[in-house]
């Protein structure tokens, strides 16, 4: 059943339900039915948000794939071939992003996710006033940089985790909102 | 001057531009900026040998000759050095582009993430990748 369909069958069980309950005064019954509503309507929303980003994220996690395919010295300057810890650390900070439940996918995608010659992976994120990069090591361990404006001040804080890396990102999201609120 | 591989080794003007190839396509964002990861090499930091060539000495399409499937990027000599990086003058002396070779040249020093983003924010994308967003 699409979801638009199941949410549509909910709505009419719970009006059933509620309106034909004699032992309830209509009003009750109709704040009832109100409550039922929105908590299905805020059930919808948050199951719309983590497809949403599902579907962004799977372009991010697909990439990250991509790299494990190339080979050493793929850069020309004698790269190292990604090591799976990076990718595998990679992928732990896309779902980490995406099972988040306070910033809207589109918010928090990347704009880029590039291989380092290291063996590494990188991410980065930008909004017009700053901009955010984290570098996986090949060892797994993160490094993450912050840019302000656009020149330096920069930066840079090592072996972060995941929590940090949104709570950045939220950071820097919410700050370019209060600058265009102001 | 030195002569080093047949050529002359000589100083680096703070102003002369340096161009350093743009391996892959991704490295250009889908917002024109470069990533920072083309200042990153293999061994990691402290940087080591991470080469560009001397604009002056070289063209863009010299280097996109030799390397088809690159593109080129162009940051001046200052740049690296606001960042305590010293840039050298120092052909390879190896034979397969002469040209390159002679106009080889290598930022030096204590490198690291931070200093690597301000270097790839004063570049210049000069010759796209060839693979690049259009």
């Amino acid at each position: 059943m699409e979801q638009e369909e199941y949410q549509s069958s909910v709505f009419s069980g719970m009006w059933h339900d509620y309106t034909h309950r004699s032992d309830m005064p209509f009003s009750s019954q109709l704040q009832e039915v109100y409550s039922a509503m929105v908590a299905a309507m805020q059930e919808y929303v948050d199951l719309a948000m983590v497809r949403d980003a599902r579907s962004v994220f799977k372009d991010w996690h697909d990439k990250v794939d991509s790299l494990t395919e190339l080979q050493p010295d793929w850069d020309t300057f004698g790269a190292a071939r990604i090591s799976d810890m990076a990718v595998a650390r990679a992928h732990s900070v896309l779902r980490f992003l995406e099972g988040n439940a306070l910033v809207p996918p589109s918010d928090i995608k990347p704009i880029a996710l590039v291989p380092v010659a290291s063996g590494g992976v990188q991410i980065e994120w930008t909004t017009p006033r700053a901009e955010m990069e984290i570098e996986i090591s090949p060892h797994g361990s993160i490094v993450l940089v912050v840019t302000q404006d656009r020149f330096p001040p920069v930066t840079v804080e090592r072996d972060v985790d995941e929590q940090a890396i949104l709570d950045q990102i939220i950071e820097l999201v919410s700050s370019y909102a209060s600058h265009w609120r102001s | 001057m030195l002569l080093i591989g047949g050529a002359e080794k000589r100083d680096i003007d703070d102003e002369e531009e340096l161009l350093r190839r743009i391996v892959r396509p991704d490295y250009i964002r889908p917002d024109r900026k470069l990533s920072s990861a083309i200042y990153k090499t293999r061994d990691g930091y402290p940087e080591q040998n991470l080469s560009v060539y001397i604009g002056t000495l070289v063209t863009p399409s010299d280097v996109t000759t030799a390397f088809p499937e690159h593109g080129v990027a162009g940051i001046f000599a200052h740049v690296p050095r606001s960042q305590q990086l010293d840039v050298v003058h120092r052909p390879s002396g190896v034979d397969k582009y002469p040209k390159l070779d002679a106009a080889h040249a290598e930022f030096e020093g204590q490198n690291d993430e931070g200093k690597c983003v301000v270097m790839a924010r004063r570049s210049r994308t000069i010759v796209m990748h060839p693979q690049s967003h259009p």
